[in-house]
């Protein structure tokens, strides 16, 4: 549904994203996951059509952003960081207009209207002036807007920023029920909320996709196994040595010559004795380093705290 | 063409949700009225003196007070205009609701032409109330209606160019006083090139110039004369404008 190829955006000399690489299957719903500034909104601008990219394409539904941007756009719905709302209109009047100016047939305005009004749980609003409405009720406005005319695609750009927990819980079962007849992509710097409703997680960090994966595997690698980068001198029968070593999961030979990638359990006292057995080894230990730590460094910088659940323990 | 007036539809009801399009108004027709009064009262006091010398002949209502008042009117329009189209592309920039409008189906042009007709719309319904004065002033006295329907040709025209003038300065940025400045100056440079032109030494200069004046043209039509040059000039600068703005609206995707 979503085809993305070497997708690059460049702001002056900032890159924002470089060599983007991904697709996303029809009825599926990943999450874009990354700490701030790591490209995520820039993406999704693009895959919208909002911005031009420096170079690189994306197809939607099989039609090319930039050769046919009115194709793709009647595809998608798209909710940006900040919902774009007129605070002169009345909630029921926006959605309306909305589904106007995405080329909805007028037959099917109404039922649309009603559906998103529905859907995102604003029956007790809909008569409101947006401009009254608070933030939590914005936001639902917002998401709502991106599903009125009924799209193939949704970008959801940050969609519970500012909701409470209950809020929080209301629009990651909107966006699960949503799955399978739309494809949904959306992005959040908060770990826990991928988890809740995605079924596959790109993670993005400077400009660049540093992982792609369910979230179990990608919580396998990171919990259970740590790789390390080792480079020695001699060889000899080195790898079957490593592999007698308790702890040891694996070993392949890395890049460069005499090097190898060993997979390790995560624990400290397999990592000492892997350590130690090498250097006893007398195969002349060049270099030992972690290679998973960008994978690591990624996730540290990301909120583990959920909204809902500090909700739930409250 | 559907999505143009839905654009168009939304932009002009918004004049009403706030009190834009009243104080407008308001605004206009007192300030209008106020100088219909003065050059009413200018136009009778002559006459009785004329009338007082023993001179019977009569001033003529289109010449002395129809023609003053309706130039006039371009004044407040070089004023009101700007300020009622400022907001038009500025504040949907401010308020990011113009990443809904470029993320939809719409084609840059479609979305200046809906902006375009609802600026239109609500100062040809402001202009609209200086009809009263000569409905008003037909029940007493006698004038040539010809000049009166030709200036609001005229009229009609002419605040075509200043809000396709506003719509592009409102599309450059998102402070809707800047677009408000912007538009001010783009208009008075086309109202300067004319004495400039006065002022030439070249007849070919001064043709050119004068051409180019946007108030010259007008006058013609207040004198009841409509002037096919004059009317390619405005719809040639009305369309010139929505295309910059066009422009600028399909140049923001590249930044
Ligand atoms: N208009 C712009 N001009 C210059 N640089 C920009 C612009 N927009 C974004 N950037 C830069 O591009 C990079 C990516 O920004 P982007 O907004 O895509 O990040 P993000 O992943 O959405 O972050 P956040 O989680 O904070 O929303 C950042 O370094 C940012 O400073
Ligand atoms: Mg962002």
């Amino acid at each position: 549904m979503i085809e993305i190829s070497n997708l690059t955006k460049r702001y002056g000399s900032i890159n924002a994203i470089h060599n983007l690489n991904f697709s996303v299957k029809k009825g599926e719903i990943i999450g874009f996951l990354g700490p701030n500034g790591a490209g995520k909104t820039t993406t999704m601008k693009i895959i919208t059509g909002f911005m031009a990219p420096t170079s690189g394409s994306v197809k939607i539904a099989g039609f090319d952003v930039f050769e046919n941007p009115i194709e793709v756009k009647k595809r998608i719905g798209y909710l940006p960081e900040t919902p774009p709302l007129y605070s002169d209109m009345l909630v029921k009047d926006y959605l309306r207009y909305v589904a106007q100016i995405k080329g909805l047939p007028s037959s099917q305005i109404e039922p649309g209207v009603a559906r998103a009004i529905e859907k995102a749980n604003l029956g007790q609003v809909q008569k409101r002036l947006i401009g009254n409405l608070s933030k939590g009720f914005r936001q639902r406005v917002g998401v709502a807007q991106a599903l009125v005319h009924n799209p193939d695609v949704l970008i959801l750009d940050e969609p519970t920023v500012g909701l409470d927990p209950k809020q929080v819980i209301e629009i990651r079962n909107l966006i699960k029920e949503l799955s399978g007849d739309h494809t949904v992509v959306l992005s959040t710097h908060v770990l826990p909320e991928v988890t809740a409703t995605c079924q596959r997680i790109i993670i993005i960090n400077k400009g660049e996709i540093a992982a792609e994966d369910t979230f179990e595997g990608l919580s396998k690698r990171m919990t259970s196994t740590r790789r390390f980068y080792v480079k020695i001198r001699r060889t000899g029968d080195f790898e079957a040595q490593v592999k007698k070593i308790v702890g040891v999961k694996g070993i392949r030979p890395g890049t460069a010559g005499n090097s190898y990638e060993v997979e390790l359990d995560k624990n400290d006292d397999s990592n000492e004795m892997l350590a130690e057995a090498i250097v006893k080894s007398g195969a002349g230990l060049m270099e030992f380093r972690s290679i998973d730590v960008s994978l690591e460094d990624i996730f540290l910088k990301l909120t583990t705290t959920d909204v809902a659940q500090q909700g739930a323990t409250l | 063409m559907t999505k143009i007036l839905y654009i168009a539809n939304r932009d002009f009801k918004s004049y009403f949700t706030g009190l834009v399009a009243y104080v407008a108004a308001g605004l206009f027709m007192m300030l209008m009225s106020w100088m219909f009064f003065n050059v009413f009262v200018y136009f009778a006091n002559n006459q009785y003196q004329m009338m007082a010398q023993g001179n019977h002949q009569s001033f003529s209502l289109n010449e002395y007070v129809f023609a003053p008042h309706f130039s006039n009117v371009n004044v407040i329009l070089l004023i009101m205009i700007p300020a009622l189209t400022m907001r038009l592309f500025a504040e949907e920039r401010k308020n990011r609701t113009l990443d809904l409008l470029m993320t939809s189906p719409l084609t840059a042009g479609q979305i200046v032409a809906g902006k375009f007709i609802a600026g239109l719309g609500i100062v040809w319904t402001i202009i609209g109330t200086l009809a009263l004065y000569p409905i008003v002033t037909s029940f007493f006295g006698h004038f040539d209606k010809g000049p009166i329907l030709t200036t609001f040709l005229g009229l009609g025209l002419l605040t075509s160019v200043y809000v396709a003038i506003g719509i592009f300065a409102s599309s450059l940025t998102e402070s809707a006083i800047i677009a408000f400045i912007v538009a001010f100056v783009i208009e008075m440079f086309f109202w300067v090139i004319g004495w400039a032109g006065a002022s030439m030494e070249s007849a070919m200069g001064q043709t050119v110039f004068n051409y180019l004046s946007i108030v010259g043209h007008y006058a013609d039509f207040t004198k009841g004369i409509i002037d096919t040059s004059g009317v390619i000039y405005y719809v040639s600068m009305a369309f010139f404008f929505c295309f910059l703005s066009q422009r600028v609206l399909e140049s923001a995707r590249w930044r």
